[in-house]
């Protein structure tokens, strides 16, 4: 069956590689996300949620707040 | 425990207050309401132009001209206004900096506005690359590049400024958008100027189409869709009060989505000569989209779980939540349009036009809509003027949207159904196009009923908008941050880039690509093995993890210039196994013999063709369809077109296919048609070109036209550009003289005459001069 498809062009093997390529990331990404708990990426999804929304709502605490919970997480490189 | 390791070890904090650019912000949304009105009311124009012929008010105004500035304006002007302010606010907070550069951002912004301005002015002029999406031409193209980077430099430089170590999902959203458009844009725009408003396409016929499509199909889904899923997971939390949904859905939802998006690019190719394997891989990683597009929109809808009532008194929820449900039926319609046997029914009717407005009104208008309505109180520091007119604007709005998708799928429908339909005898039931046409009227103006009832409401916001803003005073958001003074080492690029999942991926890559040159993609051994590799791998990766200690995608995530890198690669496997294969089909696909370059005057014919936007009413690909046939004549071939620079398959038909058009009428045919066109042809809506038989045709710069063709690849002889003014005096006498022996008067220097030249070409090679006529024989412009 495959070389009657590649009997149509031998070009049809990019598009081939390309998709095993693909299924291959996404599976790979799909493991990876899905062996971690989702209460493990509630740091992560607060994000948007720890900050103000401008001088007439500043929140510093809020904020205070945002950045020491990233603190207690493991640093990952120099803040900058 | 691990946390009282880290408490031991916590690094010195130093409290800072920053102060957000939020003025950019407010420029770009007063930007983006102005132009989102500019955009809709065009389109209201030219929707009443497809209702009413006498729209068409002056040579300028004509829908070929306006549709194309309608589509610039909705797409660049509206929504990439949008997106920059929804970006540069969101950014900022979710790094917790300032953005980089002032200067950069006030860059940006005139410079954008400048481009938007040049397409207004240039395109209604006629100075068109006459390339759907992209008609911009060479200098604007350029500006486009430059003033892009310059968002990119202060886009990066923030991130590289930052003060949050994770980038949130919205950031990647925002990465993917601004590196893809980058490559969409670059390659999509490569062209040869030849004078200082005009230039042709590098790629030709089939290269041009394929090419056309990855960036027409991925501007959707780089420029209106990535920035503005990355606008929903910022601004649905912010506005509902709640973390988004999953976020490990998110992850997955941007990986997927990068990766098949740029794919699906050939599904507006369907049915059409390219080769059958494209279309199918273009139908494939399209249905394949499903999954992502749904996730996505799954994500943003739940994120409101338990915050359900708030819907019914916010209205900045009110806005997102439809937008989001609207981003759902487009996403749904799109796959579902893309499997070839709907794709036979709908393409070249009103069912995409229908398609294309449910996202760019209900899922970008609606975004929009919410986002600004969310921010502008904020930024001025006040209440919303009017949460009445707001509610009235969603409502007005979406009726207008239900009006027009309702409106254009019945048309699409009939006219598909028409154009296919049968009568006992095997022959066409409809064979007279405008019957056809006709049956759409009462469908036409209903959709400018739903068009204008948007319109009012973008009417209504921007006057809400407006009065808030007066009401309050500009106010900068400000955060206080800590900064880590003694921070923990930072984890090399090297550990990231050849970390275990990286070199598991590469391995099983790598015995995939040993299957593919094989060509034993499908033999069972070779898939056990990719198998048993990457899962063992990952389980003994599993094993190997230390506790407590950060992922690699973790790592990742907070390594902005990494995450840049993978995602450019991943929008490039789709990129490259689509375009690769595109050049090389010449070679493989074409038979390529039959195919000769146009005429000096046929190709300054089709220059006039391009300046008129005809490609917005007239396809030219006919397909393998036995209704097509019988209709325009026999199916187009690669050879077809293999000298259009650009290629003009077109993507829509309000009136006829033209790709066989040549010789099927009189040359006087063409003229009155052209004059009045409803003295040819009762009931078409199409503009009359009176004007055409009194302009005078640009002759002089027929050779510089050849020189460019021959520069991308159309073998014209240095002889044949040298005779190129000569050759078209003669065609257009030959012309003229026929016409004349019909009863008309022409000038041979006029544009009517040169189009003329270009319609009677179409489908066929050059023609032998008429007996009499003095045009040099043909094989002297035969390679």
């Amino acid at each position: 069956m495959i070389r009657q498809l590649m009997a149509q062009s031998p070009l049809l093997l990019f598009p081939i590689v390309g998709l095993l390529i693909f299924v291959g990331v996404f599976t790979l990404v799909v493991a990876r996300v899905f062996r971690h708990k989702a209460d493990e990426f509630d740091a992560m999804a607060r994000i948007p949620l720890g900050e103000d929304d401008g001088a007439s709502r500043a929140a510093p605490s809020t904020a205070l707040e945002g950045a020491a919970h990233a603190a207690s997480r493991p640093a990952l490189e120099k803040g900058r | 425990m691990a946390t009282e390791s880290r408490d031991q070890a916590a690094p010195a904090l130093e409290a800072k207050r920053i102060v957000y650019n939020d003025s950019i912000v407010r420029w770009f949304i007063g930007a983006s309401v102005l132009f989102g009105v500019v955009a809709m009311l065009v389109g209201v124009i030219i929707a009443l132009q497809l209702a009413v012929w006498q729209a068409n008010l002056h040579p300028i105004l004509t829908f070929g001209r306006l549709r194309p500035l309608h589509t610039n304006a909705a797409i660049f002007a509206f929504v990439g206004n949008m997106i920059f302010a929804g970006m540069y606010y969101s950014t900022q907070r979710l790094v917790k900096a300032r953005l980089a550069s002032d200067l950069l951002a006030k860059i940006h912004f005139w410079g954008w506005q400048l481009i938007i301005v040049s397409a207004a002015v240039t395109l209604p002029l006629g100075f068109t690359t006459g390339k759907e999406y992209a008609e911009l031409e060479w200098p604007i193209d350029l500006a486009i590049a430059v003033i892009w980077v310059v968002f990119a430099i202060n886009f990066f430089w923030t991130l590289w400024n930052r003060r949050e170590k994770h980038l949130y999902v919205a950031i990647w959203f925002y990465i993917a958008t601004i590196v893809t458009v980058a490559v969409l844009h670059i390659v999509n725009s490569l062209e040869i100027p030849v004078s200082i408003l005009k230039s042709y396409s590098i790629y030709g016929g089939a290269k041009d189409a394929l090419i056309q499509w990855w960036y027409g199909h991925n501007a959707v889904a780089f420029f209106l869709t990535t920035p503005v899923l990355g606008i929903m997971y910022y601004f649905v939390p912010k506005a509902s009060g709640r973390p988004v949904y999953s976020y490990r859905l998110s992850v997955v939802h941007f990986w997927a989505l990068v990766f098949l998006y740029i794919w699906a690019g050939p599904h507006h190719l369907l049915n059409s000569s390219l080769p059958n394997w494209a279309q199918t891989l273009g139908m494939i990683f399209s249905i394949m989209l499903w999954a992502p597009s749904w996730g996505g929109m799954i994500n943003g809808l739940l994120t409101l779980r338990g915050a359900w009532d708030k819907l019914r008194e916010d209205p900045v929820l009110k806005f997102l939540a439809a937008g989001v449900t609207f981003y759902g039926m487009a996403t749904f319609e799109g796959p579902l349009l893309s499997i070839k046997s709907v794709n036979g029914l709908a393409h070249y009717t009103d069912w995409i036009i229908g398609h294309v407005h449910s996202g760019a009104l209900g899922w970008n208008g609606f975004m929009a809509a919410g986002m600004f309505y969310y921010l502008v109180p904020r930024l001025w520091g006040t209440q919303l003027h009017s949460k009445r007119a707001a509610d009235l604007h969603f409502w007005i709005g979406t009726i207008g949207i239900l009006l027009y998708m309702v409106s254009m799928w019945v048309a699409g429908v009939t006219q598909g159904m028409m154009w296919r339909a049968q009568n006992p005898e095997g022959g066409l039931l409809y064979p007279n196009f405008v019957e056809t046409l006709m049956a759409l009227r009462p469908m036409y103006w209903t959709r400018i009923v739903g068009g204008t009832l948007f319109l009012v409401g973008q009417l209504m916001m921007a006057w809400n908008l407006f009065m808030t803003a007066k009401a309050g005073k500009a106010v900068d958001g400000e955060a206080e941050v800590l900064i880590e003074k003694d921070a923990e080492p930072v984890v090399p690029w090297t550990s990231l880039i050849f970390g275990r999942p990286v070199l598991l991926a590469a391995v099983t890559t790598a015995i995939m690509l040993l299957a593919g040159l094989r060509s034993e993609i499908a033999s069972f051994t070779m898939v056990l093995l990719t198998a048993i590799v990457g899962g063992v791998g990952a389980y003994f990766l599993q094993l190997a993890r230390e506790k407590g200690k950060p992922t690699w995608h973790s790592l990742l995530e907070g390594r902005p210039l990494l995450f840049t890198v993978l995602t450019v690669l991943a929008v490039l496997v789709g990129g490259v196994v689509e375009i690769v294969p595109s050049l090389l089909v010449e070679q493989t696909a074409a038979t390529g013999i039959e195919a000769k370059p146009y005429r000096p005057l046929e190709l300054s014919g089709r220059d006039i063709y391009l300046r008129e936007g005809c490609y917005t009413c007239h396809s030219q690909m006919i397909r393998p369809f036995r209704f097509e046939t019988a209709r325009y004549g026999e199916a187009s071939t690669l050879d077809d077109s293999r000298y259009d620079h650009p290629f003009q398959w077109g993507s829509k038909r309000t009136g006829p296919d033209l790709a066989r058009e040549g010789g099927k009428y009189p040359n006087l045919w063409h003229y009155k048609h052209m004059v009045d066109p409803r003295q040819i042809s009762p009931g078409s809506n199409m503009p009359p070109y009176a004007q055409l038989a009194t302009a005078k045709n640009d002759a002089a710069s027929i050779p510089d036209k050849m020189r460019a063709m021959r520069a991308v690849g159309v073998p014209y002889t240095p002889e044949e550009i040298g005779t190129g003014a000569q050759d078209a005096k003669s065609h257009a006498d030959e012309i003229v003289a026929d016409l004349k022996a019909n009863g008309v008067d022409v000038a041979p220097d006029t544009e009517i005459v040169a189009l003329i030249s270009f319609l009677q070409r179409l489908g066929r090679g050059p023609q032998p001069p008429a007996s009499g006529g003095k045009a040099p024989a043909v094989s002297t412009l035969t390679p």
